[in-house]
């Protein structure tokens, strides 16, 4: 916005006459019917007035102390008429278009006075005057195509939509007009380019008694919650005129249903929320009647703060309801009000043609180095002095992911920043120490070091850390105007969270396009050390719904009898025994879906519980996607890559879903004498978009990292899952008499033992949450497991320091053992076999996992082929009698 | 849209309607010189009417309905034209089930919505409802009382102020033209009582006619230590 500069007299003489000519303009267009001069009352026009310069303050655009001045003056003027001219001398200079509203339909849009001028990568502030001669109390629209968001826009758009435009109605202004004849409105523009750019500025009054016919539905929550109800993990209240939500789950979401014929519409809603990140709407149809992958978009989420959300979308057929997932994640939020409007402009809605000018943006270059002083990669979170993201969210293609606020760049690379005052958050994963840096862009290019440090490198101890589910094509990203995103793009963020391997799963979503980045071996954009390998996720095909699995390690992506994903088998165990022929390393996903509803508890088992309910013995309903049929599979031995049988399931995925339920069946499968190992996976960007490696998994290499060796010590169990910030490295076993030591994962993770004897269990533990959560812990727990149950503690401070912690307990029978530090980390466990005696860590982790496969049969059989049910049918049976088998030798 | 509530002769002619024969609650200062001399809804719908509900529910209706006679007894206490609004309205309250059910009968009397959050920190709005979204209606020297629905997330106790402020003055300053009290008087306190969720009245009372503007700012004794206009809501009035 421009000041007020010293030729304000002679500046307000030519607005003056400008405004007149408008004036007369605006009257000429009806002729025969002149208007009658504009009159508002004094009082609340000047409150008006000071709201209006209060809110221009909020919003970062303060008026200068001599405007403040003029207002000040102005206030003291009797006469009405000249108090309404000296207002709009003051004001009309900031507006970019005025608006006079019709009775009804389309108001009468012009040009106003203020310089058409913007800022790449910046926001600018203008006002838009409104003359309302009616009294309309409806609210004011001001939308543009250009303004449309880039994720999922076609290609052809891609240039067009370079511009962001917000309408600011908080406190202490009101989102609808106030009736007077005249009055402000503050709207804000951004743009994404540079150079003189064309833009569309369009305008309606919606929402009162002559609003247009756009508004489809509004949804109000002074009586209840007006047809919007819960559907998934999520509570929704109709409260104090509000709808208040919580999430309970990852994936919440409410619908609604509402009739209207195809198109484009748009949903707005009021609402506030603390969480981070993004929301999704889906929509359903009279001829589809329930929500689908490809019938979404997603929004950015704007914590801590009311926002007015507005979410575009377009209907293929005949519109019947609409579900907002309000949040991916547990949290809350209030939503004031939902309105839905159809975006087929109709003559209620006038247009603007504006030519701006964006002035180019400073160049600021960013340098980057790790520990070593060697260029890398790193995360940056780039905010003005409003709080404002950089780049724009909504404006951002790969490598910048939409639904991220942050944003990674390596060393020399340059991002365009507008004038002023950032703070940048750097960082790189949870092993380094984040910083918050201030940087002054003037007009001159700019340079921000950043160099990384440390505050722990289990790399160094040969512990790599690696994501084994992470997606190009994932559920946040879009089919356009790419197909995904490039494995140049993955690289990216995987070095710039400086987690060196990372497993990018092709899916339903894009497969076709996606599996050309599949070539057998690690990618070719990898660089040492960070490691990017394409495999698949068998997710939204074959035998999903039994359960997702992660197969790594592929040597042919494609199961045999097509090219695609639509011939796969529905039998999780069938894709199995094709994944482990080929050598791959394979197990469930996303572990705990379908593991937290309950269809009662196993008899017998009150007060067996352990601490955090691990174990527990709640009967999962087995109605999701996880590690469901994993109850079966993990029973089978198929033949491997040599011929000779191996276990159909090498690990369960942890880490990203819920603790309890994925490590709790973890616990009772090991309790079943099954060795499985646990990996750690984020299922990036669904489960969370946040980043990858929120969960992890530190595999043993010996050597020079390689794909081959990391991905066998996954299997192999020589590996902890965490979220990056505990560390329980070097976990091993030994005899208290020294002569054998096991280190996990090698040679089988089995400590043999001719009879009962003490045995020591130690670890390197480490962990440090103070500069990277809010909420973070002091101390971390760690424990001993012993076959499920915790059998000795202590608690190591969260310095970041690392520390040797030792266990030392009497073992009389075989059994498993482990080191937790609930809910963040947990290693791999060692077998101690006593006397050549099988592990049964609890007969009614037996039990429990016999009731599993009953519960699961029930669950999945009609998701089975026909053709395959027979085979699925004896997978169960197999699983039946394994596990009876060992409940018949344990009551021998 | 107006919003103006009259006094209803509902205190003579609602008592022949539902058959209630007795009064309690003892006349306050305003209602002397009326023709009804008792104003107590409890009595007049009858006990009966809220005895299967629990203790803190009577307790929470009792004060709800005490406040509703505020209400009643302020607004245009000569018109004896029409018993039916109030009357229909307390023997709602009387009947409603549910806190939820209650607050939606309230929401077109309600002025504006106080919410106290756990560090005592005071946020004033609009009432959600449509009839007071516009404007608000008034009548010059007349009082017009309205609810103030106050979620008191802080259980304070302390006296709920709303004061008034005319923008248009340099600098803005308490407004002439407008005054504005929260109630406290015999039967209605201006105190909060502590509980969660509870209703008292504002009485705003135009000394000037014509369209204006007004800030309404509340606190809870410890001034309005506001962020971000949180205590504030902007009204425009339209005194005839």
């Amino acid at each position: 916005m421009e000041n007020i500069n010293s030729l304000h007299l002679i500046r307000c003489l030519i607005i003056s006459l400008l405004m007149s000519l408008c004036n007369h303009a605006l009257q000429s267009q009806e002729p025969g019917k002149a208007e009658e001069p504009l009159a508002v009352p004094v009082q609340p026009l000047l409150s008006h007035v000071h709201r209006l310069s209060e809110a221009m303050e909020i919003v970062g655009r303060p008026l200068t102390e001599k405007a403040m001045q003029q207002i000040a003056e102005i206030k003291k003027v009797d006469n009405p008429g000249q108090v309404l001219m000296e207002v709009q001398n003051l004001f009309d200079p900031f507006c970019i278009a005025i608006v006079d509203v019709a009775q009804t339909g389309a108001p009468k849009v012009s040009r106003g006075p203020a310089s058409p001028k913007l800022l790449e990568q910046g926001w600018r502030t203008f006002l838009v005057k409104v003359i309302n001669r009616h009294g309309r109390t409806g609210r004011l629209f001001v939308e543009s195509p250009n303004a449309q968001p880039l994720p999922n826009a076609p290609v052809s758009e891609v240039d067009k939509r370079w511009m962001q435009i917000s309408s600011y109605d908080g406190q202490p202004l009101r989102p609808n007009l106030s009736g007077l004849a005249v009055e402000y409105r503050i709207v804000q523009i951004f743009s994404r380019d540079a150079g003189s750019k064309e833009a569309v500025l369009e305008f309606t009054v919606s929402g009162d008694a002559n609003g247009d016919d756009a508004l489809i539905r509004e949804w109000r929550f002074d009586e209840d919650e007006d047809g919007w109800n819960a559907m998934n993990q999520i509570k929704v209240d109709a409260k104090d005129g509000s709808l208040q939500i919580e999430s309970t789950g990852d994936d919440p979401f409410m619908g609604a249903e509402v009739v209207s014929r195809g198109g484009g519409f748009v949903l707005r809603f009021w609402a506030k929320t603390d969480v981070v990140g993004i929301g999704q709407l889906f929509w359903w149809t009279k001829d589809i009647p329930y929500a689908t992958g490809n019938r979404q978009t997603n929004f950015i989420l704007e914590p801590n703060k009311e926002h007015l959300y507005e979410v575009p979308f377009h209907v293929e057929g005949e519109l019947a309801g609409v579900r907002l997932d309000p949040l991916v994640k547990p949290g809350k939020m209030r939503i004031d009000w939902i309105d839905l409007h159809s975006q087929q402009r109709n003559e209620n809605w006038a247009q603007l043609e504006t030519e701006f000018q964006c002035e180019a943006s400073t160049p600021v270059t960013f340098r980057v180095f790790d520990e070593k002083g060697l260029p890398a990669f790193a995360k940056f979170e780039v905010r003005d002095s409003e709080g404002r993201i950089y780049p724009a969210q909504s404006k951002r293609l790969a490598p910048d992911f939409f639904f991220q606020r942050h944003i990674y760049r390596g060393d020399g690379e340059v991002l365009s920043l507008p004038p002023g005052q950032y703070t940048i958050t750097c960082s790189r994963g949870p092993e380094t120490l984040p910083e918050v840096q201030s940087l002054t862009v003037g007009a001159e290019p700019k340079e921000l070091l950043y160099r990384v440090r440390r505050w722990i490198d289990p790399s160094k101890a040969g512990w790599w850390s690696g994501d084994h589910h992470i997606h190009g094509a994932g559920c946040l990203h879009y089919n356009n105007p790419t197909e995904g995103v490039s494995p140049e793009d993955m690289m990216r963020h995987i070095m710039g969270e400086d987690l060196k391997v990372g497993c990018s799963l092709t899916w339903g979503p894009c497969f076709d396009f996606q599996k050309q980045f599949f070539t057998g071996d690690v990618a070719p954009e990898s660089q040492y050390p960070y490691l990017l390998r394409y495999d698949i996720e068998v997710s939204g095909f074959g035998s999903h719904m039994s359960g997702h699995l992660n197969l790594l390690n592929l040597k042919n992506q494609i199961y045999p009898g097509g090219d695609s994903k639509d011939h796969w088998p529905t039998l999780g165990l069938s894709t199995l025994k094709w994944a482990k022929r080929q050598g791959a390393v394979c197990g469930p996903a996303h572990s705990s879906i379908g593991l937290t509803s309950f269809i009662g508890r196993l008899p017998d088992t009150e007060g067996k519980d352990g601490d955090n309910l691990l174990p527990n013995f709640q009967i999962p309903a087995y109605d999701g996607i996880g590690a469901n049929e994993f109850i079966v599979d993990v029973t089978h031995r198929v033949p491997g890559a040599d011929g000779k049988l191996v276990s159909a399931v090498d690990f369960i995925s942890t880490m990203n879903s819920d603790r309890i339920a994925e490590w709790n069946m973890w616990y009772h499968v090991l309790n079943a004498g099954l060795r499985v190992a646990a990996s750690g996976e984020t299922d990036f960007p669904c489960m969370s978009g946040e980043r990858v490696g929120i969960g992890r998994v530190y595999a043993h290499v010996d050597g020079r990292l390689t794909f081959d060796k990391w991905v066998q010590s996954i299997a192999d169990g020589r590996s902890y899952v965490s979220d990056g910030f505990t560390h329980l490295i070097d976990y091993r076993a030994s005899a208290a008499d020294g002569k054998q030591v096991v280190d996990v994962g090698v040679n089988g993770s089995e400590l043999k033992l001719e009879q009962p004897k003490r045995v020591r269990f130690s670890a390197k533990v480490a962990a440090l949450y103070g500069r990277q959560e809010s909420d973070s812990p002091v101390h971390q727990k760690v424990e001993l497991i012993v076959n499920g149950y915790p059998v000795q503690s202590v608690d190591v401070n969260c310095d970041g320091s690392l520390k040797d912690v030792t266990f030392e307990i009497p073992l009389v029978k075989s059994c498993w053992v482990a080191v937790r530090a609930f809910p963040n980390a947990h290693t791999n466990p060692i077998y101690v076999v006593i006397d050549e005696e099988p592990i049964i860590g609890s007969v009614d982790s037996v039990r429990w996992c016999l009731a599993g496969v009953e519960q699961c049969w029930k669950a999945k059989e009609p998701f089975y082929a026909k053709s395959e049910l027979n085979e699925a049918r004896a997978a169960y049976r197999h699983a039946r009698l394994f596990y009876q088998r060992l409940l018949d030798e344990h009551a021998r | 849209m107006e919003f103006r509530l009259r006094l209803k002769p509902w205190c003579c002619l609602v008592i022949a309607t539902i058959g209630v024969v007795q009064f309690s609650m003892p006349a306050t200062d305003r209602l002397s010189d009326q023709r009804c001399p008792d104003a107590n809804p409890v009595a007049f719908v009858g006990r009966t009417g809220i005895r299967s509900l629990s203790k803190l529910k009577r307790a929470e209706i009792r004060q709800v309905l005490g406040v509703i006679g505020k209400l009643l007894v302020a607004n245009n206490p000569t018109d004896l034209e029409d018993p039916g609004e109030f009357g229909d309205l307390a023997r709602q309250v009387a009947e409603v089930k549910t806190r939820k059910e209650l607050q939606a009968l309230l929401v077109p009397y309600v002025l504006l919505q106080v919410k106290i959050n756990p560090e005592s920190r005071v946020k004033i709005s609009p009432s959600g409802s449509e009839v007071m979204r516009d404007k608000v209606k008034l009548e010059k020297d007349v009082a017009n009382r309205f609810l103030l629905q106050v979620d008191n997330h802080a259980g304070v106790t302390s006296t709920l102020n709303i004061s008034a402020i005319d923008l248009s003055l340099q600098p803005p300053q308490t407004a002439d033209w407008i005054t504005a009290i929260v109630v406290n008087e015999d039967g209605i306190s201006s105190k909060m009582s502590g509980q969660k969720i509870e209703y008292l009245v504002v009485e705003l009372l135009a000394k000037e006619s014509g369209l204006k503007e007004v800030r309404l700012v509340g606190d809870a004794g410890q001034g309005t230590q506001d962020l971000g206009f949180r205590a504030t809501a902007d009204l425009l009035i339209d005194v005839k």
